[in-house]
């Protein structure tokens, strides 16, 4: 157990001295930070945009308070050139749902979703996939391994670098959602200055979703992505083949049916998240909640299972 | 002592140790010489459990598993983490759990501290051999194996390295392999030829070294 806890801390001590933890949590965070700068952004060119809708409706005569009150019809056409047009017969109430949107979306209150949300399904997959993959090409890489394969058998060294995987998801996760919801809040706060908020509808949105619950999710799909990278490293004993595979499957191939691994953390992300945010995940093919969670943690027992048995069964000499 | 009774290894229809059967004296030197290919890693390998073979191999009557925390193995192409520091490598390859403070210390004899704080990319061949031997003082295991551990090395750390090699073997089972033999001469304790598949044990080497002559001449080996 203390030999198990000495080679977890080593492999975490690695992560640091080679910045790979720092850069994998800097990484993130820039990412989310801008998508957070950019929705306010959003919020504020929305309410630019009602400002002027406003503007035009009191100089042409029309009454303001009766536009707002009754509904904006929204018709989607689709033009013979493949674009969609979109008609609104009130633009006004449009406008001012827009605005009721945004500032919903981007209050501190909602702030968490759209980072767990957007963070979880779309830059996870990538960055701790890649992640995994460092994690389980190092040692190959500077040959160290035969080093480390004298000193410990070698898939206890596996076991550790997994168990330090999930040590360092934890760490990265912290710092960044961290560092995101609070620089979130300034940015919500600076934008809002010119905002009379009050004048709009902020109960858009009701969340009827466990905060605990999605976040738990959000760990544990970080860690399935971190060990299909690892796995596949340790297959191919190469970091070059995974990445491709990584972005490859995540960025060009569709879902390819309903146990396609996109298809079932699409069910299960609908099952926790609300995805009323800007950020919208496929719509699934449906498979029930039960058989694919069952689906995804027997996935990731496989893969810790094949990252064991490759590392009993691998030469360590290179 | 190393025990080793039977040891055979093939790659394929390639046998590179067939029924080999030596005993390794303990807190000695041994030598294992050999012509390149001859079979000397492979041996280490299989000495060290990166390879399975058929046969037995005890460390003072034990299994490796048992004795896997006293072997250090040093291997020709000295890896190296080398995106990292000198020093940073020598506390995650250090299994004693010194300090990294400590191993900085136990460093200084051989690298300087300014080496020691460089990234482990801009050094020689032969500071990246030093920063392994600083390791064994580091982790002072009971069994030190050194693959061609001269190769790289300049005089005056050749000189360092003997003296040191000499100082272990009180404590350490030590094994070296190389095909220099001039540079270890003066130096071992037991002498094995590898050749032909076979590791033989060169029989009273202290009356025989000064008739040694030409260590390579095809009646030695």
């Amino acid at each position: 157990m203390m030999k198990i806890l000495f080679n977890v801390i080593n492999e975490i001590k690695y992560q640091f001295y080679s910045k790979i933890l720092i850069v994998i949590t800097a990484f993130i965070t820039l990412i989310m930070v801008f998508n957070i700068y950019s929705n306010m952004n959003n919020m504020k060119n929305s309410y630019a945009q009602y400002q002027r809708s406003k503007d035009f409706y009191i100089q042409s005569g029309q009454d303001v308070k009766a536009a707002l009150s009754s509904e904006a019809k929204v018709e989607e056409t689709e033009n013979p050139n493949g674009t969609t047009v979109v008609q609104v017969d009130n633009v006004l109430k449009y406008d001012y749902d827009n605005v009721s949107r945004m500032i919903s979306v981007n209050n501190p209150k909602y702030l968490i979703w759209q980072i767990l949300e957007f963070s979880t399904f779309l830059i996870f997959p990538f960055i701790f996939g890649i992640y995994g993959v460092l994690i389980a090409n190092y040692d190959l890489k500077f040959k160290t391994i035969k080093v480390k394969a004298v000193r410990e058998e070698w898939y206890k060294v596996t076991l550790a670098k997994i168990l330090s995987m999930i040590l360092g998801i934890l760490i990265t996760l912290i710092i960044s959602y961290s560092i995101c919801i609070f620089a979130g809040s300034l940015m919500y706060k600076n934008a809002i200055k010119n905002i009379p908020i009050s004048e709009f509808n902020m109960t858009i949105f009701s969340n009827s979703k466990n905060i605990f619950s999605a976040a738990t999710l959000s760990g544990f799909l970080a860690l399935l992505f971190a060990l299909i990278g690892f796995t596949l490293t340790t297959i191919f004993k190469s970091s070059v083949i995974p990445i491709i595979i990584i972005v490859v499957y995540n960025m060009f191939i569709p879902s390819l049916g309903k146990y396609d691994l996109k298809n079932i953390i699409s069910v299960i992300g609908h099952k926790y998240y609300s995805f009323k945010g800007t950020f919208k995940l496929l719509k699934p093919i449906e498979v029930s909640v039960g058989a694919s969670v069952f689906y995804i943690i027997f996935i990731t027992f496989g893969f810790v299972a094949t990252s064991l048995i490759l590392a009993k069964k691998q030469s360590k000499f290179i | 002592m190393i025990t080793i009774t039977n040891l055979s290894k093939n790659y394929g229809k390639n046998k590179v140790l067939q029924d080999v059967n030596i005993n390794i004296p303990e807190n000695k030197i041994s030598f294992l010489m050999g012509e390149n290919g001859a079979g000397k890693t492979t041996f280490i390998k299989c000495l060290v459990q990166l390879e399975n073979y058929k046969g037995q191999i005890l460390f003072d009557e034990k299994e490796f598993q048992d004795v896997r925390d006293e072997v250090l193995a040093i291997y020709d192409d000295a890896p190296l983490y080398t995106n990292l520091s000198g020093i940073e490598n020598l506390d995650l390859m250090n299994f004693r759990k010194l300090k990294k403070k400590e191993c900085y210390n136990i460093a200084l004899k051989y690298l300087s501290g300014d080496i020691l704080k460089r990234k482990v990319s801009t050094y020689s061949y032969g500071q990246r051999k030093k920063l392994f031997i600083a390791l064994v003082e580091i982790c002072s295991p009971k069994y030190l194996i050194m693959d061609e551990i001269s190769n790289g090395l300049d005089y005056e750390s050749m000189k360092g390295l003997k003296k040191s090699l000499k100082e272990w073997s009180k404590n350490m089972t030590i094994i070296l392999t190389g095909h220099q033999f001039d540079f270890y001469n003066n130096l071992i304790d037991e002498l094995y030829i590898v050749k032909d598949s076979q590791i033989t044990y060169f029989e009273n080497l202290d009356l025989n070294k000064e008739n040694l002559g030409d260590i390579y001449d095809e009646n030695i080996i």
